[in-house]
């Protein structure tokens, strides 16, 4: 008997039976390679904030080792930061929250005496519009909200080679120590790029990256704002 | 029963035609989107060609496989259901494996569903052909189309960092940044001449963009179609003296 492959009910039963099979095929891969996509992330963001707190060049490390410095030395902010005027959250609760909430870490490392352990500063999410698409990222800043430690990118779909730069450890190595406190109007936080050594600009400036204006300036307005929020947010949690 | 007749393309000759005589990129001028937008490290672009040559070879079999079974007026949704579904396999085994570099070249990934070289292929050849010859066809599209694209990579990476194969997923930093000019150079005997004339190797930034692409690729064209036209006119040649002397030879 031949099958009339453009019979409505045989094209209707082909189109469920095809997307069926395809579909139950992509979930059992998707099932099937979870744990390692999870476990890669997971190193990814450890990876990143043992660098953005300078504890080691995260990108280097063997995955053990990377995982060892982040269990010793990082933990998450047990309380809700909220900036109380743009509404933004910085930091959920542990156990609270889907994994791609933002969180805010903090880092503990030994005293100078060797009996206690001293909090190195907070690391928290940065995020914004960059020249193609979105771009986040971490900034730590010392405990006392003063002073950078660092940034780190961990995703973007900047031009590699260009705005793509800004994950190199050469670029990012000019955040260390920045002056991060509330500037003095019309000042601002911090300054990537631009001529000029003003006094207004004194430990706030970063060179740009060559040929990627657009993502400097990016980077500079998003981290502007994240700044402000968060030191918002903190100050808002402590009058709490 | 099936709604279009099978014909019988010897896999080999569908592999090869798919490659050069036929190829996607120099020849038919498809897929140039990707082509201009992830070449510029050859890192990248590996892994962008392996992800394609991979969904041309199996969404060219699995087309064929159901090529009889397929009713025409929903061919090309079922057809962009099964390259989805590789993509995503591709999508999944980058996350996996390549996981830095996937961070960059996802959104491009992505865009292998609608690449013309893939539904052109099974639209024209894999919904009529047998499986073999298919997945030998898809192959061929999607190693040509990387031929072409690792060229443009290669030199455009040299051109425009002075590298190769730098920030891989693995770090592999064969030299530094404008190293693989300047070791070059050394080894011409030019560094010292340039050295002395105040001269230094500074690396191209427009091979870095989109436009230095176009150039690149258009170079790239040129190059295989001149090289295929000599080709063919040789061949032409040859035809017309063999057709001469067997004209001339008495019967």
């Amino acid at each position: 008997m031949k099958l009339n492959v453009n019979n409505p009910a045989y094209v209707i039963v082909f189109a469920a039976v095809v997307s069926a099979v395809f579909t139950a095929a992509i979930m059992t891969l998707h099932a099937v390679t979870r744990p390692i996509v999870e476990r890669n992330e997971r190193l990814a963001m450890q990876r990143a904030l043992v660098d953005v707190f300078a504890l080691n060049d995260g990108r280097a490390l063997e995955d053990e080792a990377a995982a060892v410095l982040y269990a010793d030395h990082i933990r998450q902010v047990e309380r809700e930061i909220v900036d109380p005027r743009t509404g933004h959250t910085f930091n959920v609760p542990p156990g609270r929250g889907d994994r791609h909430a933002h969180r805010t870490y903090k880092a503990m490392v030994s005293d100078a005496g060797g009996d206690g352990q001293r909090l190195l500063g907070y690391a928290f999410p940065i995020w914004g519009t960059g020249f193609w698409a979105r771009i986040e990222g971490y900034l730590a800043v010392s405990g006392d909200l003063k002073t950078s430690l660092g940034v780190v990118f961990i995703r973007h779909a900047e031009t590699p080679g260009l705005g793509g730069r800004i994950t190199e450890r050469e670029w990012r190595s000019q955040f260390a120590g920045l002056d991060v406190t509330a500037p003095t109007p019309p000042g601002r936080v911090i300054y990537i790029g631009g001529q000029g050594a003003g006094a207004m600009r004194q430990g706030r400036r970063v060179d740009a990256i060559t040929g990627a204006t657009g993502t400097s300036r990016a980077v500079e307005t998003f981290l502007r704002r994240r700044i402000a929020e968060f030191r918002r947010a903190m100050a808002a949690g402590e009058g709490r | 029963m099936p709604d279009l007749p099978t014909t019988s393309v010897p896999p080999r000759r569908a592999l090869l035609d798919q490659f050069w005589k036929e190829n996607p990129i120099f020849r038919q001028v498809l897929g140039i989107c990707s082509a201009l937008a992830v070449t510029n490290l050859v890192f990248n672009t590996t892994l962008m060609c392996l992800g394609l040559i991979w969904t041309t070879t199996m969404a060219g079999l699995t087309v064929s496989l159901l090529r009889n079974a397929m009713p025409r007026r929903i061919r090309i949704m079922v057809q962009i259901l099964i390259v989805a579904v590789y993509v995503i396999v591709v999508d999944i085994v980058f996350k996996v494996r390549f996981y830095q570099t996937h961070s960059q070249i996802a959104a491009y990934v992505g865009l292998i569903v609608t690449n013309c070289i893939v539904l052109g292929r099974l639209e024209a050849f894999a919904s009529k052909n047998r499986p073999l010859a298919a997945m030998a066809d898809g192959f061929g599209a999607g190693l040509g189309y990387s031929a072409i694209l690792m060229f443009v990579a290669v030199v455009r990476e040299i051109l425009g960092f002075g590298t190769l194969l730098k920030y891989t997923a693995w770090e592999v930093q064969v030299v530094g940044p404008g190293g693989l000019v300047d070791g070059a150079l050394g080894a011409l005997g030019l560094a010292g001449a340039m050295d002395s004339a105040g001269l230094q190797w500074r690396n191209w930034t427009i091979m870095v963009m989109p436009p230095g692409a176009f150039f690149v690729l258009a170079v790239a064209v040129w190059l295989a179609r001149s090289h295929a036209l000599r080709r063919e006119n040789a061949r032409r040649e040859q035809d017309d003296r063999q057709a001469e002397q067997a004209k001339e030879e008495p019967a």
